[in-house]
C-alpha cells in the first residue's frame, strides 16, 4: 500500500517533466536539420532526398510527425533507427547494459570508498587522516573528467603498460573508467559521510548509549551508520543524474559502448529515433532510481513511514 | 573590516594559496590581454614544431612547448584562459543573479509561483545536464552567448533551491517582521533587507560554480560542442591535444592542469568563504585552534 | 561503606578560548539507598559531574586534573575504557532530560532496553525483548506488549521519559544519576515521573543522585542536598538542614526565590562566572551581600559547621544570622 502511495507522489512530480522532456526532445531533434539531406551522401539528387524523406515519414508536417511519434511512445515504440537497421528502442536497450554496469559499480566504489574514509576521518577529526584525506578527496572532485581520463590512459597505459587503452572487455578494461568516473562522486560523498558522522557522534542518543556501556564498534554499525546513511542515500540519489553525465565523456574517450556514447553518435548522425529513445530512456532510469530513494528513505527511518 | 578577512584568509594557509593563484592566473591572462595581441596564440612556425617544454629553443616562448604547427603552448594557454574564465565568471554570475531573483521571489511569495519555479528548477536538475547540453548545442551556433545561456540554464535550479532556502529562513525571522511593522512593502524588503541577507551564501556558492562552470564549459569544448576552433579554450587545448597523447603529452597535461588548478581553488575559496562570512562559524579562521570543521560544505561539486 | 564516594575531584576544559574550571575539589559521598540532590543553576557544572561519574566526560577537551570516584570501592578513574564499559549502564546509569534525542530514533524501544541485556549478560535478543516489556510495564507504561515495538517519537514525552526510566534501571544499578528528567514535562506529570523513582529506589536500593535547579523537586524526595556553585559545591548536608535553614549566602537566595513567599522578588543580582575567568578568591563574592577583603582575597574552604553539613563560605555565622 505504502508503495503505491510512493509511486503515485512520484508520477505525480515527475510527470510534468517528463511531458516537456517528451515533447522538447522531438522538437528540438527535428531542429537540427533535414534529415534525408544530412544523411545520404552529398551529391545525393534531391529526388533521392525526397524519396528518403517520403519513405521515412519526414515529409509529413509537423504535427502530423509529432502525433505519430506520440502514438509510437505510447506503445513504445520509437521508430527505427537511421543508422542501423533496427528499432531504436533495440538500440538503446543494447547499449543500456553497458551504462548500467558502469553507472552501478561507479556509485558501489564510490560508497564503500566514502563511508569507509568519511567514518574514520569522522573518528579523528582534525587528524592528519582527516586533513589530508579532505584535500585528497575535494582535489579529486574538482579535477577536469575528460583529462584525469586522459592522464590515466598515458600513465596506465602508454607508460607502464598495465592496462588497455580501450574497448569493453574483462575486468582491466573497467578499471579507469569506474575510476575516473568515481572521482566526483567519492568527492562528495566522502565529505557527506564525514560531516554526517560527525553530527550523529555528537548527538545525545550516542552519549547515552555510550552511558549503557555500548562499545565503540556497536555504536559505529548500529546506532551511527543508519543514522547517517539518510543524507548519503539523498545524495546518492542526486549524483546518478551527474554520474551519466560523466559516461557520456568517459565511454567516448574509452570507447565503451554505453548510452552517452550512444547519444552523441546518433546526434552527430542525425539519428532521431535513436535520439528520442535515449533521452527518454535516461529519464524513466532517472524515475526509478528516485523511486527506490524514496522506498528506501521508509526502510531505514520509522519517521517517515506515516 | 577588510583587514579581518585579510587576517582570515592567512590563517588558512589552503585559502591563502587558492586566492593567490587565483589571483596570479587573472593578472597573467589580463596581461596577456594587453601584450599578447593579434596572431600570437595562432601565429605557426613551421620551425619549432612539436617541441618538448622546459627547453629554451625559441625562448622563452617555448617554454612550455609547441604544438604540430609551431604555435606556443605557453601563449595559447594566456589566450585560451581569457575564452574559459570568461565563459565561467559571466555564467556564475548571470546565474547567480537571476537565480537569486527567482528563489527570493519563490521564498517570498510562496503559493502557485513558489510550485511553478520549484518544479520546474526539479525538472531540470533531476536529467544529466550534459545530455540535453550536447543536444542543444548541436541545434544552435555553438557561439559562446550560447554556451553560456545553456550554462546558466543548467546550473539556475541549484541558486534557486539555496536562495529560496535562505529566503524562506530570514522571511521567518523576526526582523522582517519588524521592517513590516514599520510599513515597509515587499518590493523593499526584497531589495533592502532579503536581498543583503542572502548575499553572503550566494557569493559562496557563486564562487564554487565557477569551477564548476569552468569544467563544464571545458567538457562541452572537449566534446566538440563547446568553443569551436578557431576560437581557444582550455577544453579544445585539451581535446587538440588527444591525439597527440603520445608523442606531445604536453599538449593535454598543461591545459588540463589549469583547469584543475582554478577549479581547485574555486572550490577550497568557496569552503573558506563559507566560513568567513558566517558570524557563527568564523570563530574557526579568527583563532589559533585547530578545530574539526564540522560543517558541510555548502554546496557539494558535482555536474 | 557509601555507594558512591567522590575524593577531591576536579575537572577542566581545556579549549582555545581558555581553561574553564568545570569542577573544582568536588567532595561527595552516597550511601545505599539515598537520595542526594545536587541543586544548581546553568554553569554550575552539575552536568558535567554527572558525565564524568557516568564515565562520558568528552576527552578532549574535558580533563579529569585531581580527584577519585569510588563505586562501591572500584576506582572508576583508575579503569580502562574496556572495564569502565562494563560498569556502565550495569552499576552506574543515567536517566536524561530528553528522553526524545536521548533514544535512538530508529529503533524500537524494546530493541533499545533488550541491548543492554545483550551487551552485559549476553542474553539474545529476543529474551532481552521480553524483559524489556517487563521493565515497561513496572514503570506504568500501559500495554507494554504493544508499546515495546513503538520507535521513541511515537511516544509522548511523559512515557518516553518512563521508558528511559526503565531502560537505565533494567540492570538494577548501584548508583542511578537523572539529569534534569522532569523539567521538560507538565507538572503533573512530573509528580508521576519523580514517585516512580522515588519507588524504584525503594525496591532495589540504589542510590538515587538527583541533579536539578528545581529546589521545590529536590525538597520532595531529597534525603541529602549539596548547592553546587561554579564548579564548587558550596553548601552540603541533610536536606532538612540546608533548605529550612540554608548557611551558604546564594544557597539562601535560591531557597528565598524558591519559597517565594516574601512580598518582593529578592533577585540574586549579577550571573554566574565564566568558568574560564573565574573571579579571584570565592567565586560568588561579586554578588554576595556578605562579601568582603577576605572573601576576594581567599577561596574558602569547606568547614563542616554541624553534624552532617558543610559549608564553604568566610561568613557563613553572620549569613545565618540574617536569614
Amino acid at each position: 500500500m505504502a508503495i503505491f502511495a510512493i509511486v503515485g507522489r512520484r508520477l505525480g512530480q515527475s510527470l510534468l517533466s517528463l511531458l516537456f522532456l517528451v515533447t522538447a526532445v522531438f522538437f528540438i531533434a527535428r531542429m537540427t536539420g533535414d534529415p534525408g539531406q544530412l544523411y545520404l551522401p552529398l551529391d545525393a539528387t534531391p529526388e533521392a532526398v525526397a524519396q528518403f524523406d517520403k519513405a521515412h515519414g519526414f515529409d509529413q508536417p509537423a504535427y502530423r510527425q509529432f502525433e505519430r511519434y506520440a502514438a509510437g511512445i505510447v506503445h513504445l515504440d520509437f521508430g527505427q533507427s537511421l543508422r542501423r537497421e533496427a528499432p531504436a528502442l533495440d538500440v538503446v536497450f543494447e547499449a543500456f547494459p553497458t551504462t548500467v554496469v558502469l553507472v552501478v559499480a561507479t556509485e558501489l566504489v564510490a560508497l564503500v570508498f566514502s563511508v569507509v574514509a568519511g567514518s574514520l576521518m569522522a573518528l579523528r577529526p582534525g587528524s592528519l587522516l582527516d586533513r589530508a584525506g579532505t584535500v585528497l578527496v575535494v582535489a579529486g572532485a574538482s579535477l577536469p573528467d575528460f583529462w584525469v581520463a586522459l592522464m590515466a590512459i598515458l600513465v596506465f597505459s602508454v607508460s607502464l603498460h598495465v592496462l588497455p587503452t580501450s574497448g569493453p572487455g574483462g575486468i582491466l578494461h573497467w578499471i579507469m573508467p569506474v575510476g575516473v568516473l568515481s572521482l566526483r562522486a567519492v568527492g562528495s560523498l566522502t565529505q557527506v559521510v564525514r560531516g554526517s558522522t560527525m553530527e550523529i557522534l555528537a548527538s545525545p542518543y550516542i552519549e547515552a548509549a555510550r552511558g549503557r556501556g555500548v562499545g565503540n564498534i556497536r555504536i559505529l554499525f548500529f546506532h551511527s551508520l543508519r543514522n547517517a546513511a539518510i543524507p548519503v542515500i539523498t545524495l546518492v540519489g542526486i549524483q546518478v543524474a551527474g554520474i551519466l553525465n560523466g559516461t557520456v565523456i568517459v565511454e567516448t574517450i574509452f570507447g565503451l559502448p554505453g548510452i552517452g556514447r550512444l547519444l552523441v553518435t546518433s546526434i552527430l548522425g542525425r539519428d532521431f529515433a535513436v535520439v528520442e529513445a535515449t533521452v527518454i530512456v535516461v529519464a524513466l532510469t532517472i524515475f526509478a532510481v528516485n523511486i527506490v530513494i524514496d522506498l528506501s528513505y521508509s526502510a531505514i527511518d520509522p519517521r517517515v513511514r506515516a | 573590516m577588510n583587514g579581518r578577512y585579510g587576517r582570515m584568509l592567512y590563517r588558512s594557509k589552503g585559502a591563502l594559496i587558492s586566492a593567490i593563484l587565483l589571483a596570479a592566473i587573472l593578472l597573467v591572462t589580463g596581461a596577456g590581454f594587453i601584450l599578447l595581441r593579434g596572431d600570437v596564440a595562432t601565429a605557426t612556425s613551421f620551425s619549432g614544431t612539436m617541441i618538448p617544454p622546459f627547453s629554451l629553443v625559441h625562448g622563452f616562448r617555448d617554454v612550455l612547448g609547441t604544438d604540430l604547427l609551431g604555435r606556443s603552448e605557453l601563449f595559447r594557454l594566456i589566450v585560451a584562459a581569457r575564452t574559459s574564465l570568461a565563459v565561467a565568471f559571466s555564467a556564475a554570475f548571470l546565474a547567480a543573479a537571476f537565480g537569486a531573483a527567482l528563489g527570493i521571489v519563490a521564498g517570498f511569495r510562496k503559493g502557485f509561483l513558489d510550485t511553478i519555479i520549484m518544479r520546474l528548477s526539479d525538472a531540470i536538475q533531476s536529467f544529466p545536464s550534459l545530455f540535453l547540453a550536447v543536444l542543444f548545442l548541436y541545434i544552435v551556433e555553438p557561439r559562446i552567448e550560447n554556451i553560456v545561456i545553456l550554462l546558466v540554464v543548467g546550473r539556475l535550479p541549484m541558486f534557486i533551491r539555496v536562495a529560496r532556502a535562505e529566503t524562506v529562513t530570514v522571511v521567518n525571522s523576526l526582523f522582517v517582521d519588524a521592517a513590516r511593522c514599520l510599513g515597509a512593502s515587499g518590493w523593499w524588503l526584497c531589495l533592502y533587507e532579503i536581498a543583503p541577507a542572502i548575499l553572503p551564501t550566494m557569493l559562496t556558492l557563486a564562487a564554487l560554480e565557477i569551477g564548476v562552470l569552468m569544467l563544464v564549459e571545458s567538457a562541452l569544448s572537449f566534446l566538440g560542442v563547446g568553443i569551436q576552433a578557431p576560437g581557444v579554450s582550455w577544453g579544445i587545448m585539451v581535446s587538440e591535444g588527444r591525439d597527440w597523447i603520445q608523442s606531445a603529452w604536453w599538449l593535454t597535461v598543461f591545459p588540463g592542469l589549469c583547469i584543475a588548478t582554478v577549479s581547485i581553488s574555486c572550490n577550497v575559496l568557496s569552503n573558506w568563504l563559507r566560513l568567513a562570512t558566517n558570524p557563527v562559524e568564523r570563530w574557526r579562521l579568527d583563532t589559533d585552534v585547530h578545530a574539526p570543521d564540522v560543517g558541510l560544505p555548502a554546496v557539494l561539486p558535482g555536474i | 561503606m557509601p555507594q558512591l564516594s567522590i575524593e577531591d575531584l576536579s575537572v577542566e576544559f581545556r579549549t582555545a578560548r581558555g581553561t574553564a574550571h568545570a569542577l573544582r575539589q568536588i567532595n561527595l559521598t552516597v550511601d545505599r539507598a539515598e537520595t542526594l540532590a545536587i541543586i544548581g543553576e546553568s554553569g554550575s557544572g552539575k552536568s558535567v559531574l554527572a558525565r564524568t561519574i557516568l564515565g562520558t566526560l568528552v576527552s578532549p577537551p574535558g580533563h579529569v586534573t585531581a580527584g577519585r570516584i569510588r563505586l562501591n570501592g572500584i576506582d572508576l578513574l583508575a579503569l580502562d575504557a574496556r572495564s569502565y564499559r562494563k560498569l556502565q549502564g550495569d552499576r552506574v546509569a543515567m536517566v536524561f532530560q530528553d528522553a526524545l534525542v536521548a533514544f535512538n530514533p530508529l529503533y524500537q524501544i524494546g530493541w533499545q532496553i533488550a541491548e543492554v541485556f545483550n551487551i552485559h549478560r549476553y542474553m539474545p535478543m529476543k529474551a532481552g525483548f521480553e524483559r524489556a516489556i517487563g521493565l515497561l510495564r513496572r514503570v506504568g507504561i500501559p500495554n507494554p506488549e504493544q508499546r515495546a515495538h513503538a520507535y521513541p517519537h511515537q511516544l509522548s514525552g511523559g512515557m518516553r521519559q518512563r521508558a528511559m526510566i526503565a531502560l537505565a534501571v533494567a540492570l538494577e544499578p548501584d548508583v542511578l544519576l537523572a539529569d534534569e528528567p522532569t523539567t521538560a514535562l507538565d507538572v503533573t506529570v512530573q509528580a508521576q515521573i519523580m514517585a516512580l523513582l522515588e519507588s524504584l529506589r525503594q525496591e532495589t536500593g540504589m542510590a538515587l543522585i538527583l541533579i536539578t535547579h528545581d529546589i521545590a523537586v529536590a525538597a520532595e524526595v531529597a534525603d541529602r542536598v549539596a548547592v553546587m556553585y561554579a564548579g564548587r559545591i558550596v553548601e552540603e548536608g541533610r536536606a532538612i538542614d540546608v533548605l529550612s535553614k540554608p548557611r551558604h549566602p546564594y544557597a539562601q537566595g535560591l531557597v528565598a526565590l524558591a519559597s517565594g513567599s516574601s512580598a518582593t522578588v529578592v533577585a540574586i543580582p549579577g550571573l554566574p562566572p565564566d568558568l574560564s575567568e573565574l573571579p579571584t578568591g570565592c567565586a560568588f563574592h561579586p554578588r554576595c551581600t556578605f562579601a568582603d577583603d577576605l572573601c576576594r582575597r581567599r577561596d574558602p574552604a569547606t568547614r563542616s559547621i554541624a553534624e552532617q553539613h558543610s559549608v564553604a563560605c568566610h561568613h557563613s555565622e553572620e549569613a545565618s544570622a540574617d536569614a
